[in-house]
């Protein structure tokens, strides 16, 4: 009975995480998972082989993580607020590791890693650190319905809901200011939650399952896009700001902002017609806020792009194409990420299929520079050096590209 | 008279009264789970009918009722029982006595007597072998009926259960109250952890079992046959636990550990359903108008004089507010209401209790560490004892000037020498310990190129400086009355007896038996150091989240006067924590190696809220004036090498 529902439950482990991966070919491509610092200028890149390499934008040294429960990476986060602490899923548990930024050594030993393992929830197809910093971390798994939330240093599980009758929880993601946090799941509704007291409001009856999903800075909105739905939804919330607490106030109904389907296939359509094939594989809103990125599924014709848009939320959510990224001949993105920490615009990072990493760099005026100025207002006084230590990373050409081996 | 505090007399209370009413509700739920299982025995296939009957009969209900009243009392004795600070007694004899206090035999026999009535009632719900304490019985000819043993081990098995898991729970300190991460409603917490505390209880349930067979089977007929004389019935021949005996065993120890688990799943529940109430934020009022409210704000309540459960919940509620409520945030970057001592800052007063507990942790953990170097060096020493005392000695007879390091003169030891044999001289060298003592009371003048000379007077010990200054006042004091004369013999009398006292200790110490009683076991004692980890913890959260949002909520600058003191406080805390980490204590205790693990935990804390900081101010505080190795530190920070 459950199988039928929830066809998920017959898919083997590599299957299942490839299902589910926010990589358009998981299982075939040699990069698995990238993830940038969100303050320091270096990224943890997953690879095909189960290993970890650490890139620096200031050292040639490339640090190389291998553990023997480090099967099938499904996903990566770097700690706020710590220079060196990286939480990677795999098949079986959580690993977090603890990189030294200023060891020469190349092989972390075994000790720099902890393993968090719970029982009946692997594989580990989604985490996320508590984005205030604390030392909390929250993992998922597409077979359990628990949400389990870790003391990391501890070693000390709790689990805090339980999303049930859905079939499992396939993705977690907070908001950046920490506020709320999305749960999607195998079947076809999803949940947004408050952090303070972990209430939670339902969205239902969706024409698919959610694909990929995104907030943008201020936790003010959500985009998310459905399985082999060609159209992005908005759903607005209030500024928790505000308020004494995080607060829910989501609309009833997701509102369209993007349709992407094919001119030649929107001739002769209806208006709920559920394409054969997936069609928009990832969706991801830059730190600003301001450019929209969407990356194709495997079977679109699209495949070889990724799709920039130009997108404001203020005063009413808008999306202007900006353009298309095509990438080397004969390479399809599979993994599309933007570069937090970015003084001037967005830095949009692809991996390509054949190994290839590409950094697009956007030049625009965000309109939340001015909010920038009245934030260091009260420190006058102080001396303020404006060091764009990021910018001698992508200035010295418009497409640099690292190749992985 | 001792009043009980506002927040305990009212609030704790209520939370009480709301746990023991939820937790009557609950248990009928968990009753009639249990008695779906209790019937669960293969031979019954009539099981769904069985349990509907039963579930329908007057009888059931009574017997749920009572079961939820004792529950209630369960609630009763974690009120009176729990405790909020973490700490742990650290030696031996301290840790038996804690269990033969009176009050603590009380408790103990209050949850075997809870237990014992759990296990009256379950044996009432179907009549079974455990329902009467006699039987029918063919292998006496003369009596009818003879003592059911069963029915005696049924019960004495939920006595057992009662008393040692309370025992348990007292040594594993598990009845001290846990402030979860992420806080839960009361039942989608216990949605969470049904499964959890069921298996535990079983596991628990399945040890206690297996001692308590086998120490029936070795002793337990003492207990059968007292009994059984008092009550007049006639023993059966033959014993129920028996190697002989085995296929009887096996359904007597399924229902002893149904049963048990029971008992243990209710008062696991009602602890867990009690710590969720008691561990709930409370919204302490910042700012009242009224004068009388003042005990009620929560600058008032953050203070160390308050009770510790008190302390612990202003902090958790300070916490909350500076990460998720800008508006409170505001009211505490605000200027203060008028009082009889001016104008109060509720910033200084928060700044002021955050700092003082880091500032605390910090001293007990330097304290704890030159302890434990100075141990090691007096054992080290020791070992070395001959020779060392040998060549110091003939240094000094030698009458030339010695140039000592300041790491072989800390390496002497001080203390214990002068205690045990206060002839024996030592050097009073603690002003030239550079690392302990400000630069100011550093003795510039002896140091002679590169290393530390010690001068000629520093040398004498503090023996000869007293008979020095005896003499002294012999000579020039020639006025001395008869008084001070008394007084001073008095004074001598008094000394003499100290070190007599002293003397004794030191020789029944050195009694091996009695020293491992009263020696402090150092992983308890390392332990003890984060007892009080919550409230360590929420003053680094809440200090380094109200010190981040300052920057775009602090109108008034409050929060920029004191930024090199928050930072210093810190950093401090962080490097001593980084040294502590590094001492390789372990423990065998899991509830001390819990409390050990904390200091990884704090460690990472430190560093996120300093991390909180720099990223928050970024260059902004090379302005601010701090020690240059706080300034290398920052420094690290911000360019996210730490």
């Amino acid at each position: 009975m459950q199988l039928t529902l929830f066809p998920h439950l017959k898919l083997s482990n590599d299957e299942l995480i490839a299902s589910f991966s926010e990589n358009s070919n998981w299982q075939e491509s040699p990069i698995r998972y990238l993830c940038w610092h969100s303050h320091a200028d270096k990224f943890a890149i997953a690879l095909k082989d189960d290993t970890i390499r650490i890139h620096y934008n200031d050292n040639e040294l490339v640090p190389m993580l291998k553990h023997k429960l480090q099967r099938n990476v499904t996903m990566m986060s770097w700690k706020p607020l710590s220079a060196s602490t990286l939480a990677v899923g795999t098949q079986t548990a959580v690993l977090v590791w603890n990189i030294d930024p200023t060891s020469l050594s190349t092989r972390p030993s075994s000790g720099a890693v902890q393993v968090l393992s719970h029982a009946g929830h692997s594989p580990v197809t989604s985490i996320g650190w508590n984005p205030r910093g604390l030392d909390l971390l929250f993992t998922t798994s597409t077979l359990s319905s628990a949400i389990v939330v870790w003391n990391v240093s501890m070693k000390q599980s709790q689990v805090i809901q339980h999303v049930t009758a859905c079939g499992g929880i396939s993705r977690l993601l907070f908001s950046p200011d920490g506020n709320k946090v999305i749960t999607t799941t195998p079947s076809s509704s999803f949940r947004v939650f408050e952090t303070a007291t972990w209430t939670n409001e339902r969205w239902s009856k969706l024409a698919g399952r959610v694909q990929s999903s995104c907030w943008n800075p201020s936790g003010t909105l959500l985009l998310f896009a459905l399985y082999r739905d060609p159209r992005i939804y908005s759903l607005t919330f209030s500024d928790s700001s505000s308020f004494d607490q995080p607060v829910l106030d989501g609309p009833k109904h997701a509102s369209v902002i993007l349709d992407l389907t094919p001119d030649d296939e929107r001739e002769h359509e209806s208006s709920n017609v559920i394409s054969p094939s997936n069609i928009i594989h990832s969706i991801c809103v830059d730190p600003t806020g301001e450019r929209l990125a969407v990356m194709f599924g495997r079977d679109d014709p699209r495949c070889h792009l990724v799709a920039v848009y130009a997108l404001a939320s203020d005063p009413v959510v808008s999306v202007t194409p900006s353009g298309f990224i095509h990438g080397p001949v004969e390479a399809i993105p599979t993994f599309i990420t933007f570069k937090p920490n970015v003084k001037k615009g967005a830095l949009l990072t692809i991996c390509y299929s054949n190994g290839h990493v590409g950094y697009i760099p956007m030049y625009f005026k965000a309109a939340n520079q001015l909010n920038r100025s009245k934030i260091l207002t009260p420190l006058k006084s102080f001396s303020m050096k404006d060091i764009d230590q990021n910018q001698s990373m992508w200035s010295k050409s418009q497409n640099n590209s690292l190749l992985v081996s | 008279m001792n009043t009980e505090h506002w927040l305990m007399a009212q609030e704790l209370r209520w939370r009480s009264a709301a746990c023991a009413v939820w937790i009557w509700l609950l248990t009928f739920l968990v009753t009639a789970g249990f008695l779906f299982t209790w019937l669960l025995p293969p031979y019954n296939i009539f099981i769904l009918y069985d349990f509907f009957v039963l579930l329908f009969a007057f009888r059931s209900w009574f017997l749920a009722f009572c079961i939820a009243c004792l529950c209630v009392l369960y609630v009763k004795i974690n009120k009176d029982t729990y405790s909020v600070n973490n700490g742990m007694k650290s030696t031996r004899i301290d840790m038996l006595l804690k269990h033969v206090r009176p009050k603590s035999i009380a408790y103990t026999l209050s949850h075997a007597f809870v237990g014992t009535c759990i296990a009256f009632l379950i044996s009432n719900f179907v009549p079974t072998r455990f329902t009467h304490i006699s039987t029918l019985c063919n292998s006496l000819p003369e009596s009818n009926s003879c003592f059911n043993e069963s029915c005696f081990i049924f019960h004495l098995f939920g006595f057992v259960v009662g008393s040692v898991s309370f025992i348990l729970r007292e040594e594993n300190r598990e009845s001290t109250l846990f402030f979860p991460p992420v806080q839960q409603g009361r039942f989608l917490s216990v949605k969470c952890h049904l499964t959890n505390l069921m298996l535990k209880s079983a596991s628990v349930c399945a040890k206690i079992l297996a001692y308590f067979l086998l120490v029936y089977y070795l002793v337990g007929f003492l207990g059968r046959n007292f009994l059984a004389t008092l009550l007049g019935f006639p023993l059966c021949a033959g014993h129920i636990i028996s190697l002989w005996n085995l296929f009887d065993l096996v359904p007597l120890a399924w229902s002893l550990w149904l049963s048990g688990t029971f008992v243990l799943l209710l008062q696991n529940l009602t602890w867990h359903l009690f710590n969720v109430y008691l561990t709930q934020i409370f919204p302490f009022p910042m700012d009242s108008v009224f004068p009388e409210d003042v005990p009620k704000l929560l600058t008032t309540n953050l203070n160390n004089s308050q009770p510790t459960v008190v302390q612990h919940m202003a902090f958790q509620y300070l916490s909350y507010i500076s990460q998720f409520s800008a508006s409170k945030r505001k009211q505490i970057f605000m200027l203060g209401s008028e009082s009889g001592s001016g104008k109060l800052f509720k910033w200084e007063v928060i700044a002021d209790e955050c700092i003082s507990r880091i500032s605390t942790l910090t001293k007990k953990l330097k304290d704890y560490q030159q302890g434990i170097s100075f141990t090691g060096d007096a054992k080290r020493s020791s070992s070395k004892s001959s020779s060392t005392s040998s060549q110091s000695s003939a240094s000094l007879n030698s009458g030339s000037q010695s140039v000592l390091s300041v790491s072989m003169l800390r390496r002497r030891p001080l203390a214990s020498d002068s205690n045990r044999n206060p002839n024996m001289s030592y050097f009073e060298v603690s002003s030239l310990d550079t690392s302990y003592a400000p630069p100011s009371q550093l003795n510039t003048s002896a140091l002679l190129n590169g290393s530390l000379a010690v001068p000629t007077p520093k040398l004498w010990t503090k023996q000869a400086r007293k008979n020095q200054a005896n003499v002294s006042t012999s000579v020039y004091g020639s006025s001395t009355t008869q008084d001070q004369d008394d007084e001073a013999s008095y004074e001598t009398f008094k000394g003499q007896l100290k070190k007599l006292g002293a003397r004794l200790l030191q020789s029944v110490r050195g009694i091996s038996v009695v020293s491992y009683f009263i020696t402090e076991l150092p992983d308890r004692k390392a332990g003890n150091i984060f007892a009080d980890h919550q409230i360590y913890r929420w003053s680094i959260q809440s200090i380094s989240f109200l010190t981040a949002a300052s920057i775009t909520e602090d109108d008034y600058g409050f929060v920029q006067r004191r930024l090199h003191e928050v930072l210093g406080a810190l950093l401090d805390l962080l490097s001593v924590l980084e040294k502590n980490c590094k001492l390789s204590v372990t423990s065998s205790s899991p509830a001390v190696l819990s409390l050990l693990r904390q200091q990884h935990s704090l460690k990472a804390e430190t560093k996120s809220a300093i991390h909180r900081i720099t990223n928050s101010f970024a260059r902004h505080l090379d302005s601010i004036a701090v020690s240059a190795e706080h300034r290398r530190r920052l420094t690290s920070f911000l360019e996210q090498r730490e």
